[in-house]
């Protein structure tokens, strides 16, 4: 905590509060922008353009009764969307948006990151592994087939693409000789290249296995509601299951940011200020991950195993090998 | 001050959660403490300012290997055992007592000592370069073993877990034993009792004569 | 940026050049697998794994007299008494490939038998050498995984399945003993090396009680690797269930490095200390001589029986290491050499009538054997003769090498229970060669079949080879001599 205790607060405060309301601003997004992809309309009711239609929902979402079903363990049911929202939202705990900066009117300078531990990326793994509780333990205690289902799916399709992930993300680690975030931003401003370009493999098998991190089509085998209702959060109802959504969609969001510092030089840019470049890269993945859920449809569970398996994992392994060579050869 | 509050919550969850996971009767539930276990042991690493070791700690156990058994325990379906139920009471009392001797034991070594003054962690402890350095020079060897160790395990799962392959005739020695086969040979019995049926006593059609 | 520097220790690989043949020739069986035709599974199997037996030997017999000397950072101590031990277990190995030719069960598995097989060795032969708690544990677990599986190899059988699961959560507590031994140790100590602890102690650096603890658990831990009572429960199911060739297998060469790994860690770590586990070691060998003879003489089916022999067995060994004295360290040495070389052949020929019987074999299923195949009989007689420890057979050398080390030793009254022991394993073990002479049971029916020449091979050579050294047993009682002296010097 370099910058104090309640300095730090606030600046956590106003981290979670900005993450909602670009979660809200998502689903607007994507509603209005896959409308358009579809050639239709969406939401443009409530407020200018629609704007409004997140609040709407949660008006509606809150007025909900609330529901425990029968011979699930109550406590578990509860307590598995706060796991699955607290693991969301703590990445962004190490996730940097800027370098330092001074506050507007004052000579006051802080951290535009809150934490910045030297083994930030592997805490954001450590975190992202804990999401994966919430949706088993929500599968498993609402004691219904098809949430028990998508949680299994849900799990075995996590732990098969975290391990591309996890490789894909080492070659950056090699390249910057750092596990820190903003050592990462550093190290991508001294080789004076954005790690998309050396790392490009890496990059494409990164975006592939986050979208099945987040379970996004074309991999949202869990909650295939053509199969399985709706996957682990069948029984889910009210502001639980908009919990799950939430956090869904802030996993999605962190994994962007997470993109952003990883390939694309982070809050590093021209001209405009670095949280600003740092919004603009985000908001890229987050416009592509909509694109390809409008566009493309859902592959099949054995060829999701295939993909994972036998595509990504030696394809990662052959662009890690070829990454140290390099390393070790300049080193 | 914090850290003794953080280290004191920590022991304290630390202690509940293994508690927890031997008391438990569900196993599902005996596994989530495990996992509350391991992290507040992640915690104290926090503590000694181990970032690696902690981080590492929770990826390993909470992401990897606590999975696999949740995953394990759901797909085995919502069983509550009762390991106490079909004990005979002289096992439980003579595990009790077992039990009492090895705590008054453990008791005894470890008061009969006072413990030495801790050793004092360094800066670097725990840190990722110093992990690494001790895998490539100290336990080098036991590194290495330890990689072959999980592929054997791996090959080891799939010859059990596999299909077994379609029974082979080309054997160059083809006297394949015999092998009890109990409820085969019940089958056949049946079986062979269905086709000694009197088919010829059965009244066949052109017999009617219309 | 970050300089990092790495020091790496000099890689020895003259000191694990066995388990590196070994595991070479594992991967390298198991990837041609894919493309090897079904018909030559077996013998390529069989060939690959008995060259690499053969070749893993050459580095210990080279560097049979050479002084002892450590590798890889103090974690390895390469020295005669590993090597002895690690010639001991390819031996085995080489003979539990042989036993397996012809065995119709294993043709399915055969690559994977056979590659699981070096995978097993390697990891004993690693343990043998072993100077580290760390390298210890991992060894250990690195071949019971594979003998996991080996056990349960004939995935449709399922007394197979019920021996591996019994063997596998038994073997768990077993090696979970021996890890929480080591960690209990270590926090005594700070040590992982056996020298080092040692060295620890004798300062008088270490917590004593943490220490007592740890030497405790560690005994634990091996009394379940070395099949001693009361810790043998899985022994019975897992051998009675596992695949003949790999019981035998099992029987010799987990016994083998059980024991060397449990002298060693005693007595080159806590060898000063020897007080407070030399009781509990002589108390877990009585254990063993009374539950391992009793049980035995109920037993109708042979592997069982054999089963629960092993655990007797175990007693005698365990007397060496409660006397650990050079001389008991000799003993064990010829005792282990002997006792693998009667109990694989007694296996093999278990192999042989299991599969003309096609079924698990009873004693009573060797009546009148003596007629039909005089050679396997005498064989027979060979082997039961020397496990039961009847001169001239190596079997009573063996056993009195150890009374006398024990006598010598100061532990007296292990060797007077030994005696006993002894006396009530002849009741069991002379069932069978009374049972091959039998006249008065009618000799069944059954096919002809032709005789399984290379098993039948094993077993007369195994059978000369037990009468030989118990006849002139000086050769292997010198290389004992060289491999105990290169451990403790007394």
């Amino acid at each position: 905590m370099p910058d104090g205790f309640i300095v730090t607060a606030i600046k956590s405060f106003v981290l979670v509060n900005l993450v909602m309301v670009m979660f809200a601003f998502m689903t607007w997004f994507e509603r209005r922008l896959i409308g358009r992809f579809q050639v239709r309309l969406g939401p443009n009711r409530v407020g200018p353009f629609g704007l409004l239609q997140p609040i709407a929902d949660l008006g509606k979402l809150i007025q909900k009764e609330s529901l425990i079903p029968v011979g699930s363990s109550a406590f578990l049911y509860l307590v598995a969307p706060v796991i699955s929202l607290f693991s969301a939202l703590m990445v962004f705990s190490v996730v940097p948006f800027g370098g330092q900066a001074t506050i507007p009117g004052t000579d006051y300078q802080i951290y535009l990151w809150i934490a910045d531990p030297n083994v930030a990326l592997l805490l954001v793994f450590a975190l992202g592994s804990f999401s994966f509780y919430g949706f088993l333990v929500g599968g498993w205690s609402s004691s219904s087939k098809y949430s028990l289902y998508g949680s299994m799916r849900a799990v075995s399709q996590l732990v098969s693409y975290e391990v591309s992930l996890a490789l894909a993300v080492i070659g950056v680690v090699m390249m910057s000789q750092t596990l820190s975030l903003t050592g990462i931003v550093d190290a991508q401003q001294r080789d004076g290249v954005w790690y998309i370009v050396p790392q490009f493999a890496g990059f494409v098998i990164y975006l592939l296995a986050s979208t099945a991190e987040v379970s996004r089509i074309p991999f949202d085998l869990p909650e295939a509601e053509g199969e399985l209702v709706a996957g682990y959060h069948t029984e889910y109802g009210g502001m639980r299951w908009a919990m799950f959504q939430n956090a869904e969609y802030i996993a999605l969001i962190a994994f962007s940011a997470l993109a952003s510092i990883l390939f694309l030089g982070g809050y590093d840019g021209p001209v405009l200020p670095g949280p600003l470049w740092m919004l603009i890269k985000m908001f890229i993945f987050l416009f592509l991950s909509i694109w390809v859920r409008s566009t493309l449809p859902r592959v099949r569970y054995d060829r999701l195993m295939t993909i994972g398996w036998k595509v990504l994992l030696p394809l990662a392994t052959v662009n890690l090998l070829v990454t140290s060579a390099i390393v070790a050869y300049r080193a | 001050m914090t850290y003794d509050i953080v280290f004191v919550a920590a022991s304290a969850l630390a202690i509940a959660s293994a508690l927890g996971v031997v008391l438990s009767v569900n196993p599902f539930y005996s596994a989530l403490s495990l996992i509350m276990h391991l992290v507040s042991l992640a915690t104290m690493y926090l503590l000694l300012q181990a970032d690696f070791l902690a981080a590492a700690q929770v990826i390993v156990y909470a992401g990897a290997v606590m999975i696999m058994f949740l995953f394990v325990i759901a797909y085995l379906g919502n069983r509550a055992d009762e390991p106490t139920r079909d004990i005979p009471l002289w096992q439980l009392g003579a595990a009790v007592v077992a039990g009492a001797a090895v705590v008054i034991e453990i008791v005894v070594a470890v008061a009969s000592q006072a413990f030495g003054p801790g050793k004092t962690v360094t800066d670097q402890f725990g840190n990722p370069s110093l992990v690494a350095n001790s895998f490539f020079s100290r336990y080098l060897l036991g590194f290495e073993a330890t990689s072959i160790l999980l592929l054997v395990a791996a090959v080891g799962a799939v010859v059990l877990g596999s299909k077994r392959p379609s029974p082979r005739v080309d054997q160059p020695d083809d006297f394949p034993a015999p092998r009890p086969q109990p409820e085969l040979e019940l089958q056949a019995a049946v079986m062979g009792a269905e086709t000694a049926f009197p088919v010829h006593h059965m009244p066949r059609k052109d017999e009617d004569g219309g | 940026m970050i300089t990092l520097t790495v020091t790496t220790v000099p890689v020895s690989w003259s000191a694990i050049a066995p388990e590196i043949v070994l595991l070479s020739c594992a991967c390298v069986l198991l990837t041609c697998a894919i493309f090897l035709p079904a018909r030559l599974a077996h013998p390529v199997g069989a060939a690959v794994a008995a060259g690499a037996f053969a070749a893993a030997m050459v580095a210990p017999i080279a560097q049979w007299h050479d002084a002892p000397r450590t590798a890889f950072d103090d974690t390895l101590r390469i020295d005669a008494f590993g090597n002895g031990a690690r010639l001991l277990i390819f031996a085995a190995g080489l003979l539990a490939v042989v036993v397996a030719w012809g065995m119709p069960h294993l043709f399915d598995r055969a690559v994977e038998y056979h590659a699981l097989l070096l995978a097993a060795a390697a990891g004993m032969s690693l343990l043998a050498v072993s100077n580290s708690l760390v390298i210890a544990f991992i060894a250990l677990e690195l071949f019971s995984i594979a003998l996991y599986v080996l056990v349960a190899i004939d995935v449709d059988a399922l007394p197979g399945l019920e021996g591996a699961l019994k063997y596998l959560i038994v073997g768990s507590v077993g090696a979970a003993f021996l890890l929480y031994g080591s960690a209990l140790v270590y926090g005594a100590t700070g040590q992982f090396e056996f020298d080092l602890i040692a060295q620890s102690i004798r300062h008088g650096d270490a917590h004593g009680g943490v220490l007592l603890l740890g030497v405790a658990m560690i005994i634990v831990g091996l009394g379940f690797k070395a099949n001693s009572a009361p810790f043998h429960m899985w022994t019975p199911d897992a051998y009675e269930g596992a695949p003949t060739p790999v019981t035998a297998f099992m029987s010799a060469a987990t016994k083998t490095v059980a024991l060397v790994l449990a002298f060693r860690v005693l007595v080159a770590a806590f060898g000063e200390d020897s007080a407070i586990w030399q009781d509990a070691v002589g108390a877990l060998a009585v254990a063993s001589f009374a539950v391992g003879n009793l049980a035995a003489l109920r037993q109708a089916n042979v592997k069982r029986m054999l089963a629960y022999s092993t655990i007797g067995h175990t007693g005698f060994l365990f007397t060496a290491v409660a006397v650990h004295t050079q001389a008991a360290a000799r003993a064990m040495f010829y005792y282990l050499a002997i006792y693998s070389l009667m109990n694989i052949g007694a296996f093999a020929l278990v192999a042989i009538r299991e599969r003309e019987l096609g079924r698990p074999v009873l004693i009573d299923d060797f009546r009148g054997y003596a007629y039909r195949r005089p050679l396997l009989a005498l064989s027979m007689v060979v082997f039961m003769l020397s496990l039961a420890g009847l001169p001239p057979m190596g079997g009573f050398i063996a056993k009195i090498t150890i009374w006398s080390s024990a006598v010598d030793g100061g532990q007296t009254y292990l060797a007077i229970v030994g005696v006993a022991a002894t006396l009530v394993g002849l009741g069991y073990y002379l069932k069978i060669p009374f049972a091959l002479v039998d006249r008065d049971v009618p000799i069944p029916e059954s096919p002809y079949r032709p005789a399984f020449a290379v098993t039948s091979a094993t077993v007369l050579a195994t059978a000369v080879a037990v009468m030989v050294l118990g006849i002139i047993p000086g050769p292997l009682l010198d290389l004992a001599q060289t491999a105990s002296a290169s451990l403790i010097g007394r």
